[in-house]
């Protein structure tokens, strides 16, 4: 069984993680600019969870993911321009601009997909173990969720059902320390939160969440554990949320001491050391160069795109209420 | 929102009217009472004055439009130009932004606006129907404890009021012959043509609902007789065969060689006169309720209504032809008056002195219609109370005689449908 | 041709669906070992096994949402919500789950089926006894429909499960044991979006869903005893609606009353006769009349019960009244 990234990949998760930083830097901006559309959700500084753990799947594995998703989004290998275009709301998105950033969807990639009900991606993972398990087949389906939606009447029916029935699921629980403006301990007894799957049934580990080869080395086990008909498991990646909840956060209940403390262990530079004795200086810089690069090139044609015009159901669409009400 | 009609008006004399001018354009003011549009009806010029003081808004029947009695010709909204200079604008109603019912009306369940006029309360269906029947809401009584006019009150006044199937109705000149007869033609066939001689009172208009009921496809010509609609006051005519005479002369100079010959009372006893001159190939003839086939007649009903000049003189008289009075609306009396100057007034009141001496028929048509061998149907109302429905029985071997209940001296107005069908019946048999 | 009961009718149906796809599994409490409170599912776990006739813990809300995803990526599920009066639990795997997906991502497909029985009548409370057809109708991209002869049960359950929208499929707990005639034709589908006319009329046009339709054709003989000629038309498919044999009925008789057995205010019913007044406007002679539950809990008692539920006389009375 291999459980641990090849150089590779982890160059590749490197990049993937600076593509994203880099998405949601110039998404900052572009929002300061007002270039966009509604609250944005950031993933600054939890890169590692989404990058590292979608880097196990496969082309066939499922993905459902939050309202934070743009590290899912490229991890499950959306592609940066189609994403680009769906946040700023452009006919050439992934989604035609229909979605938005929150719900983008992308059937031929796995991910399907982002889901902005609190708790909504854990019954839509194990719906699509279920599916697996009834057809057969030996893929697997991953539910990224938060410590919020942890708390949600839902994440308990379905991680029941998840470990009753021992379904190909993995449950990665993106511990970013906050629900919205509460802190968990706010929320739970519980720090640790895995403590629940003891009640499921499903084996639990907590990883850290910054460290993208952990997050890999981790999933690989509990993905290999899902493809073998073992049933589900519940990864627990502690992390930190560094840019609030959404552009229309207004702050104030971070401490400085905390994000100064997460801050040194950004995730990108926790990959650059890890990296560091294997590969060179420059050739490290040369890759992140790259993935800003295309990140910007995505922008700028992302903004030079058109807008998406309004089409009128036909009388087959599910949308038509009728033949004539359209 | 208050519309401008040509309210109270139906039945035999007005039909249809021609938009003349209008005297305000839209966006003015206007006062309740204060002359909008002149229409022409069959003869004369009628002033419509505005029902409610406001804002013409719309103006929905151009100038030389012919259309349907009941037909909205324009819309006056409530306010005042200054207050809405949107209205000055010539805008349809539909995209004047600031038209907002009043909230009186808002709660359909009250019937009556505390003030203003009163809000007809109908069924959509009612609405669209009498609408495409060309009749005005406000002369229907509802029959429904709702209070709301549905489709079978719309019905009853339709069978009570034939009216026009599709309005507008196309505008047809009207031809002054030569012998100064006038003509109007309807329709669009170019067969054999329909030629209507109306009864003593009336005009060519007084066909209308029949012709409406023929269809398009046919061809019709109506007729007006001499001292009667447009045709002049005094042809000097004193008996069937001189009016017989002077409609061969006009219905020559207009062409017209061959017809199917339809006249009713006074034009029954003309038609039967002209189909056995020749001077015109009659191919069917129907007459209905025709004058020269008995001696009697009304004639207090002759005298009364040559004489009176007002509504409440005419009325009782216009009663007395039909067999559902409620057909004589006071509209309806109005309308007839204003049809009929006073010098077609007196020129009536001297042809029935000469045709109905004394209350009498001197014209006898018997023989004459023995003679014409033709298709020939009698067509007469049970309730008929001008002349009795027995003369049905001089017609002849070979007369086809149909009797309609709870009709009276106005067939062709009260049971439009079935007299329309006898008479295209009639027209087959002549192959 | 066999006779058989409703529910007798949607066994063959999913028994029919399932031997012809092996993508077919039905999921809900109760549903496997026992075969449904409703027995619909009878001897199904036998035959096809626990994988694809699973009995659930009682979590609704989940299961509605996993059907929704299951249906997304390769299998088509058949989920059976024991009662109308839980599908509260379910509107989220609904309203922001089923509802969204077709439109925002284009290329999915969400072919399941949401069984449920609604309705009163069996003396089951207020809690066991409601129709709550406007909730589900109410979404954009599901479809809802709600049989009432065992033939249309077994047709139109046919047809949703492959269809490759969301179906809400409506049944009654009164209808179960209703007997009628059977096609024992594997293809023989009933489509959806079609209404049925039961009885022809010329006078009133009564729409009718579910169980309404039987007091509607009950309805429909009182009238006649009056000399009223009213047409029953059943809905069978609560959405997408059968326009033009609405529109066509009210072409002829003029007059319309709507029958639910949900709530009046915001219902079904109103749902309808806004449709009513948006596409046949102009050939009202009257306005819409609707019969429903009042706006109330459904009683215990018989005769509260009985006294709250919509029935024969008062869909006539409804009907005269239009007329008037």
């Amino acid at each position: 069984m291999k459980n641990s990234p090849s150089l590779d990949e982890q160059l590749e998760m490197h990049r993937k993680m600076v593509v994203v930083r880099r998405l949601e830097e110039r998404l900052g901006e572009l929002h300061k600019a007002g270039k966009t559309r509604g609250p944005i959700h950031r993933c600054d500084g939890q890169e590692a969870v989404g990058i590292g753990a979608t880097a196990v799947l496969g082309a066939s594995d499922f993905v459902t993911s939050t309202h934070r998703g743009h590290a899912h989004y490229i991890g499950k290998g959306v592609d940066i321009r189609g994403v680009t275009a769906e946040i700023l709301g452009r006919a050439t998105g992934t989604c035609g601009g229909r979605a938005g950033h929150m719900l983008i969807g992308d059937r031929d990639k796995g991910m399907i997909g982002g889901n902005a009900i609190v708790g909504g991606s854990i019954p839509a993972a194990t719906g699509m173990a279920l599916s697996i398990q009834v057809r057969g087949t030996a893929d697997v389906a991953m539910c990224f969720f938060g410590d919020g939606a942890a708390q949600t009447g839902i994440c308990h029916e379905s991680m029941n059902m998840a470990g009753l029935w021992k379904l190909p699921v993995v449950f990665i629980l993106e511990h970013n320390q906050f629900g919205l403006t509460v802190h968990h301990t706010v929320q739970s007894p519980v720090a640790d939160l895995s403590l629940r799957a003891a009640g499921y049934a499903m084996p639990a580990e907590i990883v850290d969440g910054n460290d993208t080869v952990a997050m890999y080395r981790a999933v690989a086990t509990a993905v290999e554990r899902a493809r073998r008909g073992e049933g589900p498991t519940l990864i627990e990646a502690k992390t930190y949320r560094m840019q609030g909840f959404s552009t229309s956060d207004m702050g104030g209940y971070q401490s400085d001491a905390d994000l100064a403390d997460w801050n040194r262990r950004d995730p990108i530079q926790v990959s650059r050391g890890a990296l560091a004795d294997s590969v060179s200086t420059e050739r490290l810089d040369q890759i992140e160069a790259g993935a800003v690069a295309e990140v910007d090139a995505a922008v700028e044609e992302a903004l030079a795109a058109p807008l998406p015009t309004f089409e009128l159901f036909t009388r087959s669409s599910p949308y038509a209420t009728a033949p004539e009400a359209v | 929102m208050t519309d401008i009609t040509v309210v109270g008006a139906g039945g035999e004399y007005m039909e249809s009217v021609v938009v003349v001018s209008w005297h305000k354009k839209p966006g003015d003011s206007v006062t309740a009472g204060e002359l909008v549009v002149t229409v022409e009806t069959a003869k004369a010029a009628t002033e419509i004055e505005a029902p409610t003081s406001g804002i013409l808004t719309e103006i929905r029947a151009q100038i030389g439009e012919e259309v349907a009695i009941g037909t909205v010709l324009g819309t006056i909204r409530d306010g005042t130009a200054e207050s809405a200079p949107a209205a000055k604008a010539n805008t349809p109603v539909a995209t004047a932004p600031t038209a907002p019912a009043a909230p009186s009306a808002l709660p359909v369940a009250s019937p009556v606006a505390a003030s203003g006029p009163a809000r007809i309360t109908a069924s959509p269906l009612a609405r669209r129907i009498a609408a495409r029947r060309g009749i005005d809401l406000s002369a229907i009584a509802p029959s429904s404890p709702s209070g709301r006019i549905k489709l079978r009150d719309v019905d009853a006044f339709t069978h009570a009021h034939p009216a026009p199937a599709a309005a507008p109705v196309r505008a047809a000149a009207p031809t002054s012959t030569a012998s100064g007869v006038n003509l109007t033609r309807r329709g669009s066939g170019t067969g054999t043509p329909f030629v209507f001689l109306h009864g003593f009172g009336a005009d060519g208009f007084s066909w209308q609902p029949l012709v409406a009921t023929l269809g398009a496809d046919h061809a019709a010509v109506l007729v007006d007789l001499p001292g009667h609609g447009r045709s002049p006051a005094d042809a000097g005519a004193g008996s069937f065969e001189d009016l017989a005479a002077v409609v061969a002369q006009a219905l020559a100079e207009a062409g017209i060689e061959e017809c199917h010959l339809v006249g009713h009372s006074l034009g029954g006893g003309v038609a039967i006169a002209l189909a056995e001159t020749g001077r015109v190939n009659v191919r069917s003839l129907t007459l209905i309720a025709p004058a020269g086939l008995g001696p009697e007649i009304d004639g207090d009903f002759l005298d009364g209504f040559c004489r009176a000049t007002q509504a409440e003189s005419l009325k009782p008289w216009l009663m007395r032809l039909f067999s559902d009075t409620s057909i004589v609306s006071l509209g309806y009396v109005q309308a007839t008056l204003k049809a009929r100057g006073d010098d077609l007034r007196q020129a009536q009141a001297v042809l029935a002195g000469r045709l109905f001496p004394n209350g009498t028929q001197a014209g006898e048509m018997r023989a004459a219609l023995r003679r014409v061998a033709v298709p020939q149907k009698i067509i007469w109302g049970e309730g008929d109370r001008i002349i009795p429905m027995r003369h049905a029985l001089g017609a002849g071997p070979e007369a086809a005689i149909h009797l309609l209940p709870n009709v009276g001296h106005m067939p062709h107005v009260e049971a439009p449908a079935t007299v329309a069908r006898l008479i295209l019946q009639n027209a087959r048999c002549a192959g | 041709m066999a006779m058989m009961r409703y529910a007798e009718a949607l066994n063959q149906a999913l028994r029919e669906e399932m031997q012809r796809d092996p993508s077919v599994f039905l999921f809900g409490e109760d549903i496997g070992r026992y075969g449904g409170v409703f027995k619909v599912t009878k001897g199904l776990m036998d035959e096809f096994g626990e994988s694809r006739v699973r009995d659930t813990p009682i979590s609704e809300q989940a299961l509605a949402a996993m059907a929704v995803t299951a249906s997304m990526t390769g299998t088509r599920p058949v989920l059976e919500i024991m009662y109308a009066d839980f599908m509260p639990l379910v509107l989220d795997a609904l309203i922001n789950q089923a509802s969204i997906y077709e439109y925002l991502w284009q290329n999915v497909t969400m072919p399941f089926v949401l069984r449920t029985q609604g309705g009163g009548g069996a003396g089951a409370g207020a809690q066991h006894s409601k129709s709550l057809d406007s909730l589900v109708a109410h979404i954009p991209g599901i479809k809802v429909v709600a049989p009432v002869t065992p033939a249309d049960a077994k047709g139109l359950l046919k047809s949703a499960i492959r269809d490759s929208q969301p179906v809400v499929f409506l049944e009654h707990k009164l209808l179960y044991n209703l007997r009628d005639e059977v096609s024992d034709d594997p293809e023989l589908l009933v489509p959806i979006g079609k209404a049925k006319t039961v009885r022809e009329g010329t006078d009133v046009s009564i729409f009718a869903t579910s169980r309404m339709v039987l007091e509607s054709q009950k309805a429909a003989e009182l009238l006649a005893q009056d000399g009223i000629s009213a047409e029953v038309i059943d809905l069978r498919t609560l959405r997408p609606l059968d326009l033009d044999a609405i529109t066509a009925s009210i072409a002829k008789t003029h007059h319309a009353v709507v029958v639910n057995e949900g709530w009046r205010f915001c219902g079904y019913a109103a749902e309808l006769s806004a449709t009513i007044m948006d596409f046949a406007f102009d050939d009202l002679d009257a306005p819409v009349a609707r019969v429903t539950l009042p706006d109330m809990p459904v009683p215990y008692a018989e005769p509260l019960e009985l006294s709250v539920l919509p029935n024969a006389a008062r869909i006539a009375d409804a009907a005269r009244a239009t007329l008037k």
